[in-house]
């Protein structure tokens, strides 16, 4: 420190301020900034969920339905597969649909498409669809985490 | 004067406030028909601000009911759809007279040396106004609004180490939801709108300190226009003519409410977001999967970023302009963004 600098009574008042602002100021922009944060909610997590009954589904068809909030598309082939992926197009987020006539899933946002195998064949799609374990119980189907 | 006017004067000064205005001169050239779109913009912002705030009276932003509080507004409110169709049409007319007053002041070089901060005010508020496109879009809580919210809220995730973050913050959790709405409608009908007036305030007095720029090689006739009242009734008549155009619109082609959000439900086909971030949606679309093994819309993001970064710092880059010379380069990297504007727009629609 510098002995002889001088300090005047405004300038210890302006310091004394610049200080006082700082710090009342930081702590409030971070209780701002955790605010706008959205908290993190523990939801119950379902290891398994039933899809309902296989013989719902025709042939060459298939329906969306929600597992652990995500959206999962499951699908009966002509040969009497059936195969959980999820619906979230690995693009942008959009909810894919299956397309019977081309057997194929189609995300209708950019045009990326996905086979019955849920790889990415064509557009924007970086990877393949997310596949799901499929399990048939007394008709039931049961989808649950691959 | 009469003895009204003499007793508002003595109270609010206005005699001064007129004198001042008639001695402030708008410069008069053979490109001065483009100084107008300005004065268009802040028109057609002030409708938004009307008809946004009378929506609010009957508006809902929760899930269960903001679908159909719009529906209520359309087709039970006496003239609810023409007011909507101000709004909706407004909103248009606004983000195209600022564009259309961005690219003019940018070929007329007006952002150069003093005037870098009405440049950097004018291209925030550029993207105050497509904020409040986006916002606003996912509003009435319709299926096309849903999926354009999600692709709009999903494209900054691939931002280096804050882009998990971001759209946590944009969504309010980890999907489109409730609280994505509430979140959108808070920015929509505040947060925005304050930074906007803020920033139009900012305009405004920049534009009173400097005056209104000259393109350079230009000379312009003796005397201008004066400012009131020969400027003023310029300005009207363009303003009437915006009303009219908006009146038209909004008339012939009322919009119209889609199916209210099943989350459940596969994206429509021949979703399109609007015609403003159509350059955006058409260069994600035609861009492959992976580039060079990174995520295409990583590569866009930082593309994207590095265009905005540029386009602020153009007053600090056009050197030339500053000395008042032309560089012909910032002539023709204006065109090159015009033409890519035009031809992502026209191959999105046709294809």
């Amino acid at each position: 420190m510098n002995p002889e600098r001088h300090i005047t009574r405004r300038n210890f008042l302006s310091e004394a301020l610049a200080s006082w602002v700082f710090i009342t100021f930081v702590p409030l922009l971070y209780a701002l900034i955790r605010f706008i944060i959205p908290p993190n909610i523990r939801e119950k997590i379902m290891e398994v969920i039933n899809a309902g009954k296989y013989t719902d589904i025709p042939f060459n068809s298939a329906k969306i339905l929600r597992f652990n909030k995500k959206a999962i598309i499951l699908v009966r082939t002509e040969q009497d597969q059936v195969k959980a992926y999820s619906a979230v197009c690995t693009h942008l987020g959009c909810i894919v649909e299956f397309k019977p006539d081309q057997r194929l899933f189609k995300c209708n946002c950019h045009g990326s498409e996905f086979d019955l195998t849920g790889k990415n064949i064509a557009g924007p799609a970086p990877s393949p669809l997310k596949p799901y374990r499929v399990e048939l119980k007394e008709d039931n189907v049961l989808v649950s985490q691959a | 004067m009469n003895r009204f006017s003499l007793w508002l004067d003595e109270r609010l000064h206005l005699s001064t406030l007129i004198q001042f205005l008639s001695r402030k001169s708008v410069p008069r050239h053979k490109h001065s028909f483009w100084y107008i779109f300005g004065g268009l913009a802040l028109f057609f912002f002030l409708v938004q601000l009307i008809t946004g705030v009378l929506l609010l009276l009957y508006y809902s932003p929760t899930p269960e009911t903001a679908n159909e509080s719009v529906r209520f507004i359309e087709s039970q409110v006496p003239y609810g759809w023409f007011v909507r169709s101000l709004h909706a049409w407004s909103a248009n007319l606004m983000v195209a007279t600022v564009l259309v007053h961005l690219f003019s002041t940018y070929f007329m070089r007006a952002y150069r040396r003093p005037r870098e901060l009405m440049w950097v005010s004018g291209l925030t508020l550029l993207l105050v106004v497509l904020g409040f496109g986006f916002t606003g879009y996912l509003l009435p809580w319709d299926t096309t609004a849903y999926f354009a919210t999600q692709i709009g809220t999903e494209i900054p995730r691939t931002i280096p180490v804050i882009g998990e973050l971001v759209v946590q913050i944009l969504r309010g959790g980890d999907y489109i939801a409730g609280e994505s709405l509430k979140r959108l409608f808070a920015l929509h009908v505040a947060i925005l709108p304050l930074v906007s007036l803020g920033l139009i305030g900012l305009h405004l007095t920049l534009n009173q300190v400097h005056g209104t720029s000259i393109p350079i090689g230009v000379t312009p006739a003796r005397p201008g226009i004066p400012f009131f009242p020969n400027y003023v009734y310029r300005d009207m008549i363009a303003w009437t003519l915006g009303l009219m155009l908006l009146l038209y619109l909004s008339i012939l082609f009322p919009v119209k409410l889609g199916d209210k959000v099943d989350p459940l439900a596969s994206a429509p086909l021949g979703i399109k977001p609007e015609w403003y971030f159509l350059t955006l949606y058409e260069t994600l679309r035609l861009v492959p999967g992976m580039i060079l093994g990174i995520s295409s819309e990583a590569v866009v993001n930082v593309g994207v970023v590095a265009v905005i970064l540029t386009a602020f710092l153009i007053p600090f880059l056009d050197q030339a302009a500053g000395l008042g010379r032309s560089n012909r380069l910032f002539t023709v990297l204006g065109l090159i963004a015009i033409a890519y504007m035009i031809v992502a727009v026209s191959l999105a629609y046709l294809t």
